[in-house]
């Protein structure tokens, strides 16, 4: 590995493991060195030759896209490998101790003290039947630590976490903390012995990017203060630059780039890095909420449809929107959450609406709504001027026809018993459209257009990727010609050069088809690249709407500011 | 909580009605008068009147259903048909015999089983697995008379270790009482040690996958320690599911365990009352089941909320 390692490769030291060693010390040599590693599961090799070194307070971002490899690197460190996984060659040498050669015993004494793990997912992380304090415990009680003590520094590591209320929050369960709370709980099980290093394996990634930033913001100041060493575990390219000294781009199991974010962004040596940044969507955000004078965006990305906006509720207008209001009844509390309160929008006729927010501003069930899946509490929903909620089985099966779904996960929404030709087929013949013949041609025609190959037809879901899928859901949603789609975090699950093919992809479909989106996202990024008009739900109600450049370029809503200034990617714009 | 409760309280009642109409009916249903049955081939038309004017039975059937409602709610039983001793007393002498059994059985079965299971995951892929598998495999596959007479064949009769059969009261000797009740418990107890043991090593595998599994191994914890403090718990919401599932399995069971034991219980009372269409028994012993199965459902369901938190709010409807 020619263009590694900025710290010359340092002699090993004494097998004996030094005292956890202050910050800044006199240690002279890199904190991890990790050389020639390879991780294979089964016989599958999925990590090769991997060099890498963190010293002491440095922090360090490892790039990729699902399946490089980053987070397997992650479980090798801490030989926490699931299943068949194993380590076949080199060395991870931690203050000069290989871990790769160290017992079971003596990677207890490692684990939380001396390397820590952040991991991705607040969920699925937490024990769902044990008491928050208990597993901060757990990780004091891993050190031998005993008595009224651990009581006391629990509470002390929650308080530093940022979780309010320490004495009472300690004893509920995870479920009833939000997911930014669960990962403040899990940030104090990180830190709860000083570790060195700090492993976080996209620790914000399944978070809002308000409270996205908050965390991260909150563990680098505490990572900080402490001189601990991070290794931060992304897919998102901006996030890593804003956030480490140095970015180690993965691919296929091998380090392909590294340098620091100056270097990776300005000046990528390798052609996916080239590419990943090319990908970025947020160099255009930050630039606009920079409230720099838009400089002119790269000109991968076409510009979206033909903007045929107009005033709101007109004629061209697929879809309007009005006074929109949804209530569901709070079990156990007797009480109402308005879930949509008044929204009004619309969307143009063969152009983009941007419907943005974070998780429960209200933007999920206005999509529902719209496709016939809820009745509104009050407002009308209108498709081409007609209500669904208020229409006659007929009638309402003549406007879904029209309205037509694209979900988030293309894992989950495509049956997996069934063959692509059958998926697509059946809207088709649900709507009775055609006969055998024609519906098998229309297959065809559907999957040119979304640029498959033909012989996917009798493929299974689960033999395509994930852009592949959802271009067969995209398929599926175009087979009964709808006049819109709605397409809730259409392209969120997807890896960064597969989201830009996608959008690519829908950008192309409606200047051929003319047909309209309701793109929902989280992403503000990505909004910026396909939509004509925005509209910012925050707790049900819309915060600001208009056009999508003077909306990121001239937030007039204070949230809004919040929501573009939270877009990682800071570093492009510098 | 109490919401949960009382919800889960209601339903137990709904079942316990709609069940007695079962019974009630199905018990009607069995073939064979007994009028006939009592007063025997030689009986005149009136002697059998009278014995149905007796028992109501020319009374309408909703009349009929009513009466057996209003006499269970007040703990009356009838009377036997064979013997004329009240079926109340004839279940307080067995009942015991049978609960002690069955109890017995469980905590055999699940002390066992659980155990079993978490050495299995423990040591995944290597012997102990192997043989708590064979065990399991052998017990499910071994019927229990079998089992039951090979052991009296040879620790009982072989051995002494144990008496081959017999009942002595707890009240009168704790010993003898164990010693006589412990291998028809372990006996009745394998087939359910073993489905719990799968059960445990199953759900083990996938907890011990979980994220907050490998999470608690970043803390530094040991695996074992892992393995009971954060996989164990999430495990037993289908231990206790199978257990709750299998009761009636046991009670079956403990029919054929009490005839090859010779235990004067629930189970020998049931199967002498059926051969002898002794119908006020027979509906009580079928009631008595009923609301115990609905009892240990309950059971299933508090001790659900107590392992897994999420239940206790709201509850599901």
């Amino acid at each position: 590995m020619p263009q590694d390692a900025d710290v010359a490769n340092e002699p090993t030291r004494p097998r004996e493991s030094t005292p956890p060693a202050p910050s800044s010390s006199d240690e002279s040599g890199p904190l991890l060195s990790v050389r020639g590693l390879d991780v294979a599961y089964g016989d599958t090799p999925v990590v090769r030759d991997v060099d890498l070194d963190v010293a002491r307070g440095e922090r360090v971002a490892i790039v990729g896209q699902s399946g490089s490899g980053k987070s397997t690197v992650v479980a090798a460190l801490l030989r926490l490998l699931p299943g068949a996984g194993r380590i076949t060659g080199g060395t991870i040498s931690l203050d000069g101790e290989d871990l790769a050669a160290a017992d079971e015993a003596r990677m207890r004494t490692v684990r939380g003290g001396r390397i820590a793990l952040v991991p991705q997912d607040p969920a699925t992380n937490l024990n769902p039947a044990m008491r928050l304090g208990d597993q901060v415990a757990d990780a004091l009680r891993a050190d031998g630590l005993r008595g009224p003590a651990v009581r006391q520094r629990v509470l002390e590591l929650l308080a530093e976490a940022g979780v309010p209320e320490p004495e009472r929050r300690a004893k509920q369960f995870p479920h009833e903390f939000s997911g930014g709370m669960r990962q403040r709980v899990l940030i104090a099980v990180a830190l709860a012995r000083e570790p060195e290093l700090l492993l976080a394996d996209e620790p914000t990634s399944a978070l809002d990017v308000t409270v996205q930033r908050r965390i991260l913001d909150h563990l680098g100041a505490l990572a900080e203060a402490r001189g601990t060493a991070m290794i931060l575990v992304t897919h998102d390219l901006g996030l890593a630059a804003d956030r480490a000294d140095r970015v180690l781009v993965m691919l296929d199991g091998r380090i392909v780039e590294q340098g620091t974010p100056e270097q990776v962004l300005r000046a990528p040596q390798h052609e996916y890095t080239r590419r990943l940044v090319a990908a970025a969507p947020a160099a255009v955000v930050t630039q606009g909420e920079a409230g720099a004078r838009g400089e002119a965006r790269p000109p991968s990305a076409p510009p979206a449809g033909s903007p045929a906006d107009g005033d709101p509720a007109g004629a061209a207008d697929v879809v309007t929107i009005r006074d929109l209001a949804k209530e569901y009844r709070v079990r156990g509390r007797g009480g109402l959450l308005r879930a949509v309160d008044g929204v009004s929008f619309a969307v143009p006729r063969g152009g983009t609406t941007a419907l943005v927010g974070e998780s429960g501003s209200g933007k999920t069930t206005v999509s529902r709504i719209l496709l016939g899946l809820e009745t509104p509490t009050s407002g009308e929903a209108l498709v081409d001027g007609r209500s669904i909620a208020g229409a006659s089985r007929t009638e309402r099966r003549a406007l879904r026809r029209r309205v037509q779904p694209v979900f988030q996960d293309p894992y989950a929404s495509l049956d997996p018993t069934h063959t692509v030709e059958r998926v697509i087929n059946e809207p088709l013949r649900i709507f009775g459209i055609g006969d055998r013949e024609s519906r098998r041609a229309r297959v065809a025609e559907l999957l040119d257009q979304v640029a498959l190959p033909r012989d996917v037809a009798h493929r299974h879901p689960g033999a395509l990727s994930g852009g592949q899928r959802q271009r067969v859901a995209i398929a599926r949603a175009l087979a009964p010609e709808p006049e819109l789609l709605v397409l809730d975090e259409a392209v969120s699950a997807l890896d960064v050069l597969v989201q830009e093919q996608i959008l690519d992809l829908l950008a192309d479909l409606q200047e051929r088809l003319g047909v309209s989106y309701l793109f929902i996202s989280h992403d503000l990024a990505v909004v910026r690249g396909i939509a004509d008009n925005v509209v910012v739900l925050r707790q049900g109600r819309v915060e600001e709407q208009g056009a999508v450049d003077d909306v990121f370029h001239s937030p007039r809503a204070d949230y809004t500011r919040d929501l573009l200034g939270a877009i990682p990617g800071a570093a492009f714009a510098r | 909580m109490r919401r949960y409760l009382l919800a889960r309280l209601g339903q137990s009642a709904i079942t316990l009605l709609l069940a007695s109409v079962v019974i009630f009916l199905g018990v009607r249903m069995l073939p064979g008068d007994p009028a006939l049955a009592m007063a025997g081939e030689e009986a005149t038309p009136e002697r059998l009147a009278m014995i149905r004017a007796d028992l109501g039975l020319d009374q309408p059937v909703w009349v009929q259903y009513a009466r057996f409602l209003a006499e269970v709610a007040s703990g009356d039983l009838g009377e036997s048909t064979r013997t004329g001793a009240s079926v109340a007393s004839m279940i307080a002498a067995t009942l015991p015999v049978t609960l002690w059994l069955s109890l017995y059985a469980i905590v055999v079965a699940v002390v066992t089983g659980v155990a079993l299971g978490l050495l299995a995951e423990r040591y995944r892929g290597r012997w102990p697995e192997w043989v708590a598998n064979a065990a399991a495999l052998t017990s499910l596959s071994v019927p229990n008379f079998w089992l039951g007479m090979l052991a009296i064949l040879y620790l009982c009769i072989g051995l002494g270790l144990f008496p081959a059969s017999g009942y002595v009261p707890l009240t009168e000797d704790p010993v003898g009482w164990a010693v006589h009740l412990t291998l028809p418990a372990l006996i009745l107890g394998t087939g359910l040690a073993a489905v719990i043991m799968r059960q445990t090593r199953a759900s083990m595998i996938d907890a011990m996958q979980t994220d907050y599994v490998r999470t608690a191994r970043a803390k530094g914890l040991g695996r074992t320690r892992v393995l009971l403090r954060y996989g164990l718990r999430n495990s037993l919401i289908v231990v206790v599911t199978i257990a709750g599932l299998q009761l009636g399995g046991l009670i079956s069971g403990a029919v054929v365990t009490e005839q090859i034991f010779a235990l004067p219980g629930f189970g020998k009372l049931t199967l002498d009352a059926v051969f002898q269409r002794d119908y006020p028994v027979i509906q009580a012993v079928v009631v008595l089941t009923t609301v115990g199965y609905v009892l240990v459902n309950l059971a299933v369901d508090v001790l659900y909320s107590v392992i897994d938190p999420r239940i206790r709010v709201g509850g599901r409807s």
